[in-house]
């Protein structure tokens, strides 16, 4: 049946070199013929050298077995919100095979001014639910899971089992050092990210290093009402947001880590990066 | 020369004069320390994550000379 499938590829010429393509109407049309998900038709496209038309601009950034490897990952997206909706559109669009969404949360009007699933169509929904959708539109080749529920220490294993990576786009503290413990317990790699008005830091933590996120918040458990007054900028959050999607697109691509034992942190007050070794204080 | 202290986010709160566009101004002798500039402006030294000197990574037991430029990072926790 693959023969089926590899007979509506057509070879493109880009950047001096040929390359084998298919669009998303004759995957989907596959998938739906043999009973297959449209990941699994994705997959079996790129297995035999046939690159999805949507990724065309990906290949040379990205191997062929590169982006199998994306197709093939599964990944664990906590919070929808400002750094959630950034991460779920970008992996979404860079064929990340698989996305698992999570938010107890619905969208309200103080979150249009940097959350990309909130719309004027969308406030008042559940947040994972519309990320869901959103996904649907963006690339139906994905496939994707939606919990409108907030993350406990009940369903913090079930949420994470399964998933090679999982990203913190939370907005609280406890949260995150709940994600923290249960991701290193389970042996899975964890992307920090947090951000606050003009100011955003990010790090790696990977199952076998030593660093964790005592390093970064030392006794601090909750955010103080100083912090909430800061709000967050829509572009701190999509600058944040999109570090964290390249992260994941390293590691889940077989590269090295670039913020394992390392603390990025964005000042987009004054427009600087700094990147420093994370060490206890 | 005075040292420009820089804060950024949730320490401004200790300095409520704090002008975000040009720091605080300090006055102190040469050898003070990262460490004696946070405890003299009252900033709690759990609250600080990164500390940068003319733009270089440093601890709290950097030296100075008196005229650089101190900043101060928290970490944040929004999303």
């Amino acid at each position: 049946m693959t023969s089926h499938l590899l007979q509506q590829a057509w070879t493109l010429d880009t950047a001096g070199q040929s390359v084998r393509v298919m669009d998303d109407e004759a995957l989907l049309a596959w998938a739906a013929k043999n009973g297959l998900s449209p990941r699994q038709a994705q997959l079996e496209a790129l297995e035999n050298g046939v690159f999805p038309l949507r990724y065309l601009k990906n290949f040379q950034a990205l191997t062929l077995e590169e982006q199998i490897r994306l197709c093939r990952s599964r990944v664990l997206i906590c919070g929808c919100g400002g750094l959630g909706g950034v991460l779920i559109h970008l992996l979404a669009r860079a064929g990340v095979g698989f996305l698992r969404l999570v938010d107890g949360d619905t969208f309200t009007a103080s979150n249009l001014n940097r959350q990309w699933l909130c719309d004027t169509a969308t406030l008042g929904q559940p947040k994972a639910l519309v990320g869901k959708e959103r996904v649907a539109f963006i690339n139906p080749l994905v496939e994707v899971e939606a919990f409108p529920s907030l993350l406990d220490e009940g369903k913090a294993d079930d949420l994470m089992r399964g998933t090679d990576l999982v990203l913190d786009a939370l907005d609280n503290l406890p949260g995150r050092f709940l994600l923290a413990e249960r991701a290193h317990r389970l042996g899975i790699p964890m992307i920090h990210a947090a951000v606050a008005g003009w100011w955003g830091q990010m790090t790696t933590l990977l199952p076998d290093s030593s660093t964790d996120l005592h390093q970064i918040y030392g006794k601090k458990r909750s955010r103080d009402a100083e912090e909430e007054a800061l709000g967050v900028l829509g572009p701190t959050a999509a600058v944040l947001g999109s570090l964290e999607a390249l992260e994941a697109l390293r590691l889940l691509a077989g590269k090295a880590s670039a913020y394992s034992g390392k603390l990025l942190y964005f000042d987009g007050e004054s427009g600087r990066t700094e990147l420093l070794s994370l060490e206890p204080m | 020369m005075a040292l420009k202290v820089l804060l950024a986010a949730t320490l401004r709160k200790y300095i409520p004069s704090y002008d975000s566009g040009t720091g605080h101004s300090l006055e102190v002798p040469p050898g003070t320390t990262v460490r004696m500039v946070a405890e003299r402006l009252e900033i709690p030294l759990d609250e600080v994550r990164i500390i940068m000197v003319d733009g270089i990574g440093s601890s709290w037991d950097t030296a100075l000379k008196g005229d650089e430029r101190v900043a101060f990072f928290p970490p944040v926790g929004g999303g």
